[in-house]
């Protein structure tokens, strides 16, 4: 009886603080921790809005882009929450438009979509305006609102996976990196 | 005579079959509970998600197309002010529904075609930094959040500046109180922010350490007090004038207080010194508008 007693009370106090946990990982930088531990602790949470957008701002943060279409599907309850899953909504398609154009060597038409401040939009909306975006495989763009900005977009065809890579430089000096597959 | 062994042998018997189920049965809890935590833990990959084949049919001599929309003309219209919107394609003409949490605005495009921006709402995160009252903490001995110290506004009359004051967003924030329902009967109360600079303050002016002065004035910077930022910052520089952030929360402080062209000279003096990626950095926000 004892131990009956001790393994319910271990199980519960597993998903007591996951929200508290998810926002210090948040808070402290660790995206990738956070995600992961969010998609641990998910379904227990998957109720609580604030906790689903959590996890999913840290997965995008994380460039866990992929996984942000269940919180897409989950956000849909509060007005809030609806204008984020539409957030995320935008880049997920984004990602997998730019990514299939890529590889594929795929037309995207001209589309009036929105746009979003995240990086991958503003690469976006740079490969679609670029008429010989099929001639080379490396992609040089210069940020239209920053002339010492630009970004560098290309596959990698290292690993299992073919992996899309979009490169932030400020002034020559790379400021960030985002690896997404 | 009693045979005591016997009867002991049996009594054994009979304890083992009285426990066995009860065993039984935390022995599948403990089980099933390790099988759940480990099945949890397991992370997934996002390659089997992306092993997913697209199925659209893509040849590498004829460009297949997606699903196409004629493209609608639009004017072009300078970013003028906000407009809520939500939505994947708005014709021009058609209302955009008001809403409060998305904060969107118009692009201008280099080929004149206008784009609504959407920007994340972050509201939610209020939810984590102030749990439910509800909420029961452990009982900690003497969590006072911030010292109560007495008000000292000498240094502010060091280095005074010509500019007038302008009082802008955000507030003082204040932290609820919270209160345990232990024994004891220990009540934590967080104070107003703004009173846990004082301390910092009083050791600042008894050993004028920069490190100290360039904390107070990012403290008054979060409160919005940009004038106290500004001139703790320019205390800052006046002892060390290598300290980065100092430099850069003096620029800040500048931009708030509408004197962006003295902001944008002062970084512009420091990047000569100091080739600061940060501060040019800033230094172009500063040139676009910001910062935010």
């Amino acid at each position: 009886m004892r131990i009956f007693l001790i393994s319910i009370l271990l199980l519960t106090s597993i998903y007591a603080d996951a929200g508290s946990k998810l926002f210090q990982l948040y808070q402290d930088g660790a995206y990738q921790d956070a995600c992961n531990h969010g998609m641990r602790t998910f379904h227990p949470n998957r109720k609580d809005e604030s906790f689903v957008t959590l996890y999913a701002f840290s997965c995008l943060k994380a460039d866990y882009i992929d996984r942000l279409a269940v919180p897409i599907t989950v956000l849909k309850n509060s007005k809030e929450a609806r204008a984020n899953a539409t957030y995320f909504s935008v880049i997920l398609m984004q990602k997998k438009m730019l990514f299939h154009s890529l590889l594929d060597k795929s037309e995207i038409p001209e589309l009036r979509l929105p746009t979003t401040d995240h990086v991958l939009s503003k690469v976006f909306d740079l490969y679609m305006q670029d008429d010989e975006k099929f001639d080379h495989d490396v992609h040089h763009y210069k940020d239209p609102s920053s002339p010492e900005r630009f970004y560098r977009l290309y596959v990698s065809h290292k690993g299992p996976v073919d992996k899309m890579i979009i490169e932030e430089f400020y002034d020559q000096m790379l400021t960030d990196r985002h690896i997404l597959w | 005579m009693l045979n005591v062994h016997e009867l002991e042998r049996s009594w054994l018997r009979y304890k083992i079959k009285h426990t066995l189920p009860y065993a039984v049965a935390g022995v599948a809890v403990i089980t099933l509970s390790v099988a759940a935590l480990w099945y949890l833990s397991l992370d997934r990959p996002d390659t089997k998600e992306s092993q997913e084949t697209i199925s659209a049919s893509s040849q590498p001599v004829d460009r297949p197309k997606l699903a196409q929309r004629p493209p609608v003309p639009v004017a072009q219209t300078a970013p003028t002010k906000p407009v809520p919107a939500l939505a994947v394609s708005t014709p021009p003409e058609r209302e955009i529904e008001n809403s409060v949490s998305v904060s969107t605005q118009k692009v201008a495009r280099p080929q004149g075609q206008t784009k609504v921006l959407i920007k994340p709402s972050m509201g939610f995160l209020e939810t984590f930094k102030h749990p439910p009252k509800r909420l029961v903490q452990e009982p900690e001995p003497q969590k006072n959040v911030t010292q109560t110290t007495t008000l000292s506004t000498s240094l502010s009359t060091q280095a005074p500046v010509s500019t007038p004051v302008k009082k802008v967003d955000p507030p003082v924030q204040n932290t609820p109180t919270l209160s345990s329902s232990t024994p004891s009967n220990i009540s934590i109360t967080a104070r107003q922010d703004e009173k846990d600079i004082q301390d910092v303050i009083k050791r600042f002016k008894k050993n004028k350490n920069p490190a100290l002065s360039l904390f107070v004035a990012k403290r008054y910077y979060e409160l919005g007090r940009y004038q106290k930022a500004y001139n703790y910052a320019l205390i800052t520089n006046d002892i060390n004038s290598e300290i980065e952030d100092s430099w850069l929360i003096f620029a800040r402080s500048l931009v708030r207080l509408d004197q962006r062209k003295m902001a944008i000279k002062a970084l512009n003096s420091y990047i000569d010194d100091s080739d600061s990626a940060r501060a040019k950095i800033l230094l172009d926000d500063i040139k676009h508008g910001g910062p935010r």
